[in-house]
């Protein structure tokens, strides 16, 4: 299946230049000659160390944001459907804000991002408005080689620099974050339903169709992505599912998780062995 | 868009498509079977010489190398849903004395059953061994009253050195990690366990003096209603593990909610009938079935270790 919006359209491509104070900033923690460079990170310190050991060094807090109007789509009440001017819209400008973010760590030089965040806000301006934001902490790889992904971009992924560290131990790569989306609107039920059903306890299979339908579409989409990346499988992969505001028959499935390719054929990680930490 | 635009014929041929395909997909979900969309989705990972094309899970990038490493390999996450209409219809009732709402038990039970045999098809499709981390979740939606969605949600995983079938994959609720330490330990899980029960408990006018009164004092009949609908669960769950022929069930987990009924009753002193509280108890035990395939139960020494884990951060 394809994503309401491919990757590369013309359109992701079109917007995504960054405003000129993000420049100016990216340009300063770069540092110039005989001018040390300073980094930022929302990393922990159990992160930041793992990240080192991995042999990666922060090179700096990225954030891309887009606000968005997000369009009206017309729902027959008593149609379950997708609500593909939605998903389109609520893919869109993730994929927005996720490609300014892959533009800033860019400009800093930065291999990949690590940790990433996805969030969307709405503020009081309007109510078909939303600011879709990703934030995450580039990194540059400490030994040389290309660790971009097939489009020449630095990878992205949502994991911890815990999770990270392990991967990267185990022989694999993140590649990206990779997400699918899909906005449904859910039929109300008719009369002769209702009839139907009245008094007894017994499944609903209109609604069970609706949200199983849209949460594949969500999932399958996802997949395509981490496909087009040429991922060999997609870890930590979840589903969230959201009302923004549309009216309770309207959801969004949002599914997201972090494609991975493998750097050598064994995974074979050190047999584990039981500990008992220490820690509070 | 226009909103009384009379469709064009592709519009309406595609729209009675469209709904074609969602009356067969209601029809396979009454028989308890998965909608369309999803026997796609299973046939195009599924790749030629059944290994996966791509593998996807929910699995931890822990929890994943943990699972790997007593060989194990995920193969998609998979899922099972059902909505089904639950209400505890008051008036119908006219219970004396407390007692177990037999129907209603049954309901919470095939609801989830429902969902599992979903997410089993799911493994089943793709050729799993068994599914692992599976969460069992219940919500309400805004839009339907008396609505209740059941998801069922784990990882399939496979073998990697066996390529045989199992008749039926396994399910577990356990994480990567527990599953490694379940294996290690000379066990292996055989199926998810639970007991579901709903429990009507009567107020008699001596429960209610003693509510109304200010001395304190154990509430007999509460105590005993909720003890009586806890064993009932709990011997469901049993039941649930020697049927698979199980030796034991872990992580074992009881879910209690309280709902209020309002009955009207006549008091013993006057001819007018009073609002009085009953209750309705709703037990749901589950856990993960496992059974012995070592006699040795050797656990290793555990070392001491500071760990570099963060505490975990709650996302959203």
């Amino acid at each position: 299946m394809q994503s309401p919006e491919g990757p590369n359209s013309e359109t992701a491509t079109a917007l995504e230049g960054l405003p000129q104070h993000a420049l100016e900033r990216l340009q300063r923690m770069r540092g110039a000659p005989g001018k040390g460079g300073l980094f930022t990170s929302d990393l922990s310190i159990n992160e930041f160390l793992l990240v080192k050991a991995a042999g990666f060094d922060p090179v700096g807090l990225v954030v891309g944001s887009s606000i968005y109007h997000i369009g009206y789509q017309f729902a027959n009440m008593m149609r379950n459907q997708e609500m593909d001017v939605l998903s389109q819209a609520m893919y869109h400008a993730r994929e927005l804000a996720m490609t300014r973010m892959e533009e800033e760590a860019n400009a800093l030089g930065g291999d990949g991002i690590v940790g990433v965040r996805l969030e969307v806000g709405r503020y009081e301006w309007g109510q078909h408005l939303a600011e879709f934001l990703a934030i995450g902490t580039a990194v540059r790889s400490r030994d040389g080689k290309n660790h971009r992904t097939k489009h020449g971009m630095p990878f992205t992924s949502d994991l911890t620099g815990q999770d990270f560290y392990t991967l990267i131990q185990a022989g694999y790569m993140p590649v990206g974050l990779v997400m699918g989306s899909c906005v449904y609107h859910v039929a109300h039920q008719g009369l002769g339903q209702w009839f139907k059903t009245v008094g007894n306890n017994t499944e609903m299979t209109n609604y069970t169709q609706a949200l199983y339908d849209a949460r594949e579409l969500a999932m399958e989409r996802m997949q395509a992505e981490a496909t087009e990346l040429g991922a060999e499988g997609i870890v930590g992969a979840q589903i969230h599912e959201k009302s923004h505001g549309w009216g309770s028959h309207v959801i969004e499935y949002f599914a997201v998780g972090t494609a991975v390719i493998q750097t050598r054929a064994d995974h074979i990680i050190q047999p584990p062995q039981l500990v008992l930490t220490l820690d509070d | 868009m226009p909103l009384f635009k009379k469709e064009t014929p592709e519009q309406k041929a595609a729209r009675e498509a469209a709904e074609a395909r969602d009356a067969l997909s209601r029809a396979s979900l009454e028989r308890g079977g998965l909608p369309l969309r999803a026997q796609e989705r299973l046939a195009q990972e599924r790749g030629a010489d059944g290994r996966p094309k791509l593998w996807t899970s929910d699995l931890s990038v822990s929890e994943l190398l943990a699972s790997r490493s007593v060989g194990f390999e995920p193969i998609s996450q998979v899922f099972g849903s059902s909505i089904y209409r639950m209400a505890y219809a008051v008036g119908q009732w006219s219970y004396g004395s407390s007692m177990e709402i037999t129907n209603f038990s049954q309901s919470l039970y095939h609801a989830r059953e429902l969902a599992l045999g979903r997410l089993l098809q799911e493994a089943r499709a793709l050729g799993a061994h068994g599914v692992i981390g599976v969460r069992l979740e219940h919500k309400e939606y805004e839009w339907g009253a008396n609505l209740l969605e059941f998801t069922a949600i784990g990882t399939a995983v496979r073998l990697r050195n066996w390529p045989g079938a199992l008749p039926q994959p396994f399910t577990s609720d356990l994480s990567g990690q527990e599953f490694l330490k379940v294996l290690h330990a000379g066990f292996v899980p055989v199926s998810l366990a639970m007991g579901c029960v709903a429990y009507y408990i009567y107020t008699t006018w001596n429960d209610e003096y003693a509510k109304r009164s200010w001395s304190n004092q154990e509430m007999r009949q509460y105590t005993q209603g909720v003890y009586r609908a806890r064993h009932l669960a709990f011997s469901r769950l049993e039941g649930d593990a020697r049927r698979v022929h199980a030796d034991g069930v872990v992580g074992s987990d009881i879910h209690m909610k309280v709902i209020e009924v309002t009955a009207y009753r006549r008091p013993p002193y006057s001819n007018e009938s009073e609002a009085i509280e009953d209750y309705v108890v709703e037990f749901f035990a589950f856990g993960t079935a496992i059974a012995e395939i070592s006699k040795e139960h050797q656990v290793a020494k555990p070392r001491l270790v500071i760990d570099l884990e963060d505490k975990p951060t709650t996302i959203e």
